[in-house]
């Protein structure tokens, strides 16, 4: 028999006990033979990424790999599974954002498992540095990319226009951009999107500066004047018509899909050399890839070798043994090396980058051709981002990125700002 | 065993247990889920909202702090606080305008009565969906449907409505005035309930159809204003999927659609703040409370009961 008391107090008992969903309550239902590997991008992406996990399960018979693809929504579902204590044991972390997380403990370190399951020996030298935090390994960088520019080349062709290069400075490219838009003279498409939005963009700007976007105590690490000239750059590049309008702007959430370049509303990209692969399926002009603008012709690119991706462990992962495994095969196996190609930037195993680069397509060669056209003016890899780094990207400098574009405050007034909010929210 | 005993107490306890066995037999499933899903998380979202839960990290106890800042300094609250109330002060009386003009006119007894009914109400059973935010986006675009309308109709070049800063919330204000349906239908309840023999006697005297509606109409339905604008308000306030799809979770363009339930999803998701978002929903519950609270007092200055 149950009674009135004993069903209420049950009730709240269970009540309370799915409400601390911390408690893992997953764990008797776990197989420990079927992992959970999540990412985002592009079909094309998602495609290559299931045909590894296909070989490695034919590899290991006994294991099942559950692939599970984001889009807009990848943080704030990552972020949710994490809290709830429902992972993927596997994710996909950018740099922007890597230490941010594993700063937060999301992520397990790899360092048990260096040489061990995670064979290192063929990685290009530098590549563990690339996902140290803390000084522990808490990432796996999956491949390597850098800040690139794309370029539709039929546009520049149709207009008469020289394309960027190397030497092209920040008022050249202004001019070319002024220009461009004149030529293309059609309504809604301009030369370029406007990046003052992308922190990356403003790294490298910065880097040209000797500066950098976070400083290696966690806090910004550029003044008042250089967020000043960083705004007022892209204002006046507004106004005279040579970047989108902020309508424009404001739509554009960072990924390629939403890029003013990918939806037909611009000529040029400022984004990541592998995305090179994803914007040329998007355009049908066979696209150019270069090096950013730069402050001096002779001086520093602001580029540096980067982690395309990451892939993280989560610190709540079952069987990491495994979880180390996958990684290793996504990495150092020859056939996974050849599904993923250069999709994600290039890979980090030489071996497999030498196997893979003579196999590929002409789009993915122009970015590994592009990686190695830099090797001499690459910068240091900056430390890694400080806790409250994807904080101060979406809520401070991007928005105030659209004050300016939308004439709500001046550079001067959002450079202010930009900085205080560094202040508020970075605490080094 | 003096229990069982109880001969003049009215049937034995194991019988009257059994007949409420029933009773709570059909509510164990309402009880349930609102025990495990509604009570619950929501005494935990207290119990956080006094802690500095982030990510991963063990919940600290911080006291009041969270409510502290919250009043004291956070000036993206306040932002949201400015949309909210906009959205809901402009959302609320355009819907029962709507609704009430709708079911006046349906009412008539014109022919096909309930085609209108279903048509009317369809944006109602859709118009909360992410697909039909996605449409929104679409139609409001700078290159959306409604400027392609206005550049053929009137050789006029539209902004992009939802990107604008000076129109973006008020895109959101349409769409949700347009989900006026269910008021509706209990407008047209409501005015079946008004006896015919007023109107009859009305227009013997000579009061006009709008007198009539003034006079007669608006007096006997307020009581169903009165459920409906409380309802309308209560839903206003927790207003989210429109303005999330819509503005891809930003609250963008520069928090003009930043929703109170935006910003609270944003602190706890995007910025790994749960303690400080639980203590935002408390104060959302809270100010939801006032208002209903308000409303209630106000009502019998102005709603009419017949009874």
């Amino acid at each position: 028999m149950i009674n009135r008391r004993e069903l209420l107090r049950n009730g709240l008992l269970l009540g309370g006990a799915a409400a601390f969903s911390q408690l893992p309550l997953r764990t008797a239902f776990a197989d420990s033979a079927t992992m959970r590997l999540y990412w985002w991008g592009t079909p094309a992406r998602a495609e290559r990424t299931l045909g590894v996990a296909r070989l490695f399960e034919a590899a290991n018979p006994d294991v099942k790999i559950n692939g599970e693809v984001g889009g807009n929504d990848y943080w704030s579902k990552l972020t949710t599974m994490l809290v709830g204590g429902n992972a993927p044991d596997i994710f996909q972390l950018e740099p922007g954002r890597f230490a941010d997380y594993a700063r937060r403990n999301t992520t397990l370190p790899l360092n048990d498992f260096l040489g061990k399951s995670i064979r290192t020996d063929k990685l290009a030298p530098g590549v563990l540095d690339l996902g140290t935090v803390d000084g522990k390994v808490a990432g796996m960088p999956l491949s390597l990319n850098a800040f690139a520019l794309f370029y539709d080349t039929e546009a520049f062709k149709q207009a008469g226009l020289n394309p960027p290069g190397a030497a092209t400075t920040w008022d050249d490219f202004a001019r070319l951009c002024v220009d461009l838009t004149k030529a293309i003279d059609r309504k809604n498409v301009w030369a370029v999107g406007n990046a003052s939005r992308y922190t990356y963009a403003f790294d490298a700007f910065l880097n040209q500066r000797g500066k950098r976007l976070y400083g290696e105590d966690g806090k910004i690490g550029f003044d008042v004047n250089d967020a000043k000239d960083w705004y007022g750059y892209w204002e006046n590049l507004a106004k005279n018509g040579g970047c989108v309008s902020a309508e424009v702007q404001s739509m554009d959430q960072i990924q390629v899909d939403s890029n003013p370049l990918a939806t037909g509303k611009a000529a040029m990209a400022i984004a990541f050399s592998n995305q090179l692969l994803g914007y040329q399926s998007a355009v049908k002009n066979p696209l150019g890839i270069t090096t950013l603008p730069v402050s001096e012709p002779s001086g520093p690119s602001g580029l540096f070798y980067r982690p395309g991706l990451h892939f993280g462990i989560a610190s709540t992962c079952e069987n990491p043994e495994l979880a180390a495994r996958f990684i290793d095969f996504f990495v150092n196996d020859m056939a996974a090396g050849k599904v993923l190609g250069v999709e994600r930037g290039v890979p980090v195993n030489t071996d497999v980058k030498d196997a893979v680069v003579p196999l590929i397509d002409d789009v993915s060669k122009r970015t590994v051709d592009y990686i190695s056209s830099i090797a001499g003016r690459v910068g240091a890899y900056p430390p890694p981002v400080p806790v409250g780094a994807s904080e101060f990207d979406t809520r401070a400098f991007r928005p105030l990125a659209d004050k300016v574009a939308f004439g709500q405050v001046t550079p001067a007034e959002a450079a202010d700002q930009l900085v205080a909010e560094g202040g508020r929210i970075l605490k080094g | 065993m003096s229990i069982t005993d109880a001969s003049n107490a009215g049937p034995p306890l194991s019988v009257r247990l059994r007949s409420q066995l029933g009773g709570y037999g059909f509510l164990l499933p309402w009880l349930l889920g609102f025990v495990v899903l509604t009570l619950g998380p929501a005494v935990s979202s207290f119990y956080l909202s006094l802690t500095d839960f982030g990510l991963m990290g063990p919940a600290n106890w911080v006291g009041a702090e969270n409510y502290v800042r919250i009043a004291s300094d956070d000036p993206r609250f306040w932002t949201a606080m400015r949309v909210t109330f906009t959205f809901v002060l402009l959302s609320v009386p355009l819907k029962l305008m709507f609704a009430l003009a709708i079911a006046v006119a349906l009412n008539k007894g014109l022919r096909g009565l309930t085609v209108f009914r279903a048509i009317f109400y369809l944006p109602s059973l859709v118009g909360g969906s992410v697909a039909i935010a996605v449409l929104w986006r679409q139609v409001f675009a700078g290159d959306g449907v409604l400027n392609q309308v206005l550049a053929a109709l009137f050789g006029y070049e539209g902004p992009s409505w939802i990107s604008n800063p000076s129109t973006s919330l008020y895109t959101l204000v349409l769409l949700a005035a347009w989900q006026f349906g269910s008021s509706m239908i209990i407008f047209l309840a409501g005015l079946r309930q008004i006896p015919q023999d007023m109107y009859e006697a009305a227009s013997i005297d000579g009061a006009s159809r709008s007198r009539q509606f003034f006079k007669i109409t608006l007096p006997l339905l307020t009581p169903v204003i009165f459920f409906n604008a409380v309802i309308l308000t209560i839903d206003a306030f927790k207003a989210f999927t429109s303005a999330f799809v819509v503005s891809d979770g930003s609250g963008g363009p520069i928090d003009t659609t930043l929703f109170y339930t935006l910003y609270l999803y944003q602190e706890a998701f995007t910025n790994f703040r749960f303690g400080y978002a639980s203590a935002l929903a408390w104060v959302l519950v809270v100010i939801i409370a006032i208002f209903t609270a308000l409303s209630f007092m106000s009502a019998k200055y102005w709603v009419h009961y017949d009874d």
